[in-house]
């Protein structure tokens, strides 16, 4: 893990929107920067679509003397809307400590250990907690809820985690977490923010109210629903609810208003949205489900956004005072805003009255990691939103 | 909707405690569901509750989520009764829960007693928003899970119990390895003396009657060899560890060195031989030479044993030629006195004879047949035997052999020139070459020393590798002829420090030694010598090997 860099400034500087991220665009609005005194650090969000543009943002920010670290999402999270252009820096008074760990082991021992090897010499050698271990995953990590387990296991209380996916949402593999020199694939960049506050979390999914059960799993694959092939099953739903043929093409449009759940013992359920086909007829996942359980299909879930709200809101004054003059760094998971359509928009206008945040700042997100409760057992998430005041 | 949930999760934690026999792996993915489920933070299972004079001892068995208490695993803590005893319940009071280590940011508490011996208690700051169905799913998981920590800790005991029992058998193995190792050289050292003493004899006296006893010397301690020999492959078969060598030969030299050493008996017994050998066997073969002549000598040593008038017939047929190799049937038919049908079905066991009994006509360790059908199978092929007493036998094997590499001319020895023409050749061509013998054994020492000086080399002798160090600083050898097990220093580490000095590089250097097992030849290699020579020494095997390398281009020496 790359030690915290050094830089102190007398002014603040604000998180930056800029709409045309290359050299010269990027070079102007820095302006903004520069005026306020130049930050020591920055985490980059970038569009899918401006992947191409990274090597003259790191060209850029090197140029200013700015360490960074970003990764690349389907889309960014500013205000009330979703962009697909520009880009998003989100200053350090000086850049804490992070790890860039690129193509971690499929065995999620084995990745937690290399997590763990790169973030304990920066923590608290005792159950204090006092900094946030905030983690962006390659969505196509495979064994996220596991290595979450494993990592657990090791850094127990000594920090708060929290954490969300990034990648494309075609989920094509694509090096999609960078640094100042370099993009990987595979892995996962690991930022120890510095309060041991973690972010606050949400889905406002009502528990369902059409439960079948999903008889065979592996990993992050659905093989059988009710004792059948699981297409063939997750297909005649579809079928009935949208009158919608099911393909490889329409699949995760379609599968974000039929995700799964796990149903807890505290009331809970934990979604997870199918986002791919396989040969085999299998459902791919974003997140593992418990190996062979029994799950739920969620119909169409009602997602009770103002409750959701009201939530998120509710927490981030208990945990944080409230958001204040800060932004709100926000991420949105891609399917939740898949399944709402235009109703997710509403919902980031809701977010920002309620919170009374001066801005929204994130992106979406393909996977998200977080407690339902403020002090939970932390967990890999899908279709939530992941909030926390930036600086 | 109620129902369901608590079904999914009962589910969930069955299939959880259902899955694991190691009990850290079940305690631990237990408390981990647990917690998935409640979303409780932290949690402890606490084992071996005993309850002492109003406080409660129990052992720190799992802990997630609370580094501070993760500290105490192993240990035994001691904790009001109050705390772990109960029934399944969310304790709220945050001066007894800070009696745990550290517990003091924890203010609500979920206790799940397992039975009496144990409790899981789950740890939060704050008690959950939502009532948890403890009764509904919780007790019944617990109840389940104590019956599953039983059966860990009974898998655990027969675990450890089969783990003792491997190593001590691991051991009983290492030890009997080391007892076979050791006794073969103990029994090689003075059997080296033994055969080299008696040929010398034999070739110092021109009297009939004492040329015989040394020739019936000879004979018993090649008879002794040999079931040292037998006794050590069987051993290596028992190990898994028999494997083969592969290189080119020609089946005529196999043939030739087999019947060379049966036909003082066939003619002592006045026996007949006739071969018939496919002419499709006549080309370069690869195979391990060595290995067939082993199985060839057997069978056809025994059909001379157990015939006394007639013939013995060693045939050759090749079965399948598919251009990428060769199966071949070989076969040993004697006019022997035969064997039964019973005794037939257990002859190619190990220990096993037709005729075991106390009075039994014939010797032998009851080995060769079986280590026969052990190398047959290695080489792809199969062993049996066909036969009808008072007529005779006919004992078969089939292997795979390859189409060779190498042309004629270049394919490997599987006897030594002929043993006149060798020690000839070394006396016409090589007299007066000087040789460092290394042994540290005076018998030995004089019996080597002898041996090749009979055939004119001129003999320095070195007792260690100290000495040997010193003597090859002082003067140049044609050839070195190292033992392995030697005082001061052995002669691995002697011919690393020869190979050290350049103008050392190429002189060849010979292992002559009682350590015969394949993995002495390799570490012999590795050390840098050129070739092997195990004792005790055939002497005409050592001439063979000392004008092979006498003979060699002063260019670099190759071994092997």
């Amino acid at each position: 893990m790359s030690p915290a860099g050094k830089q102190d400034t007398m002014n603040e500087p604000r998180p930056l929107y800029c709409g045309r991220p290359d050299t010269a665009g990027l070079s102007d609005s820095l302006r903004d920067w520069r005026s306020a005194g130049m930050p020591g650090g920055a985490l980059v969000l970038l569009p899918e679509a401006e992947k191409d543009r990274l090597p003259s943002i790191q060209a850029v920010l090197a140029a200013e003397g700015i360490a960074h670290v970003g990764a690349i999402f389907p889309a960014l999270v500013k205000d009330d809307g979703f962009l697909r252009e520009g880009a998003l820096l989100l200053p350090f008074d000086r850049l804490p400590a992070t790890a860039l760990i690129p193509s971690l082991p499929a065995d999620a021992a084995a990745a937690a250990r290399r997590i763990a090897d790169a973030v304990e010499p920066h923590i608290a050698g005792n159950g204090t907690t006092q900094s946030t271990l905030f983690m962006i995953f390659d969505a196509m990590v495979p064994t996220i809820g596991s290595i979450l387990d494993a990592l657990y296991l090791r850094l127990a209380d000594r920090v708060a985690y929290a954490g969300v996916n990034a990648g494309s949402e075609t989920f094509q593999p694509m090096p999609c977490l960078f640094d100042s020199r370099e993009s990987v694939s595979g892995g996962v960049l690991c930022l120890l923010l510095p309060d041991g506050r973690g972010a606050v979390l949400d889905h406002g999914y009502d528990a369902p109210q059409d439960i079948v059960t999903a008889t065979a799993t592996e990993g992050n694959r659905v093989i059988g629903i009710d004792w059948r092939p699981a297409f063939e099953v997750y297909r005649e739903q579809v079928r009935g609810l949208y009158d919608v043929d099911l393909n490889r093409e329409n699949f995760y449009e379609y599968a974000t208003h039929f995700p799964f759940g796990i149903l807890l013992a505290n009331n809970d359920v934990v979604v997870r949205i199918p986002v791919a086909l396989e040969d085999d007829g299998s459902l791919f996942c974003v997140g593992e489900v418990p190996a062979n359980s029994m799950l739920t299909l969620l119909n169409a879930p009602r997602i009770d956004s103002v409750r959701s709200v009201n939530r998120l809101a509710a927490l981030l004054r208990e945990g944080f005072g409230g958001v204040g003059e800060r932004h709100l760094l926000t991420f949105y998971c891609a399917g939740r805003h898949l399944h709402l359509g235009a109703d997710s928009r509403r919902e980031l206008g809701r977010l920002r009255e309620e919170t009374r945040a001066p801005a929204l700042v994130g992106a979406l997100s393909l996977g998200e990691i977080g407690s339902l409760t403020p002090w939970g057992y932390p967990l890999f998430h899908n279709a939530t939103l992941v909030c926390r005041p930036w600086n | 909707m109620e129902r369901e949930r608590i079904l999914t999760v009962l589910y969930d934690l069955a299939l959880v405690i259902g899955g694991e026999v190691d009990l850290g792996a079940l305690l631990t993915r237990t408390l981990q569901r647990l917690l998935f489920h409640t979303s409780f933070p932290a949690g402890v299972v606490l084992l071996n509750l005993a309850d002492l004079d109003g406080e409660t001892r129990a052992e720190v068995a799992t802990v997630i989520g609370d580094f501070d208490l993760s500290r105490h695993v192993g240990e035994t803590i001691a904790l009001p009764t109050s705390l772990p005893r109960g029934p399944a319940a969310l304790l709220r009071d945050p001066s007894l829960l800070r009696l745990l280590p550290g517990g003091a940011t924890r203010h609500a508490c979920l206790r799940l007693p397992i039975d009496a011996d144990g409790v899981i208690l789950l740890l939060a700051p704050s008690a959950p928003a939502t009532a948890l169905p403890i009764t509904q799913i919780f007790q019944p998981v617990m109840s389940n899970l104590a019956k599953a920590i039983a059966l860990c800790r009974s898998h655990s005991a027969q675990t450890r119990a089969l783990v003792e029992a491997k190593a001590a058998a691991e051991s009983a193995n290492r030890a009997k390895s080391a007892f076979l190792a050791n006794m073969s050289h103990e029994i090689r050292t003075p059997l080296n003396a033994v055969i080299g003493l008696a040929y010398l004899a034999g070739r110092g006296t021109v009297e009939p009657g004492v040329r015989a006893q040394l020739e019936k010397i000879s004979q018993a301690a090649q008879h002794l060899l040999n079931v040292i020999n037998d006794i050590l492959d069987i051993s290596k078969i028992e190990a898994g560890k028999m494997s083969l060598s592969e290189s080119d030969f020609q089946f005529a030299a196999v043939l030739d060195n087999v019947i060379g050493l049966i036909d003082d008996k066939m003619r002592a017994k006045n026996l007949r031989l006739a071969t018939d050998i496919d002419p499709r066997l006549d080309g370069v073969l690869r195979g391990d030479p060595v290995r067939l002549g082993q199985i060839l000598l057997n069978f056809a040593g025994n059909a001379v044993k157990f015939t006394e008038h007639g013939s013995v017939t060693l045939s050759a047929r090749v079965l399948q030629d598919d251009g990428d190799g060769l199966r071949v049937r070989f076969e040993v038919r004697d006019t022997g006195v035969g064997i039964g049908l019973a005794d037939r079905e257990r002859l190619f066991r190990p220990f096993e004879q037709a005729d075991a009994s106390a009075t039994r006509q014939h010797a032998g360790t009851g080995l060769g047949l079986a280590i026969a059908r052990h190398l047959a199978r290695l080489m792809g092929g199969e062993v049996g035997v066909e036969s009808q007493p008072g007529v005779g036998s006919a004992f078969w094997f089939t292997v795979r052999l390859q189409h060779g590499l190498a042309s004629a001319r270049r394919v490997s020895h599987v006897a030594p020139a002929s043993a006149i023409s060798a020690s000839q050749c070394l006396q016409t061509r090589h007299a007066g070459a000087r040789v460092l013998l290394v042994e540290d054994n005076m018998i030995n020492q004089e019996v080597a020393k002898a041996l090749l000086e009979r055939v004119g080399l001129r003999v320095d002798v070195a007792e260690n590798g100290v000495e040997a160090l010193e003597m090859v600083g002082r003067q140049a050898y044609a050839l070195i002829l190292m033992d392995m097990q030697m005082p001061e220093m052995d002669g691995l580490e002697a011919t690393r420090r020869i190979r050290a000095i350049p103008e050392m590089a190429r002189v060849p250097v010979l292992a002559m030694t009682a350590n015969a097992f394949e993995d002495d030849r390799e570490r012999c290699f590795a050390a840098g010598m050129n070739d092997h020579v195990g004792k005790p020494v055939a002497p005409d095997l050592l001439y063979g090997t000392l004008l092979d390398w006498l003979e060699r281009p002063s260019s670099r020496c190759t071994g092997r």
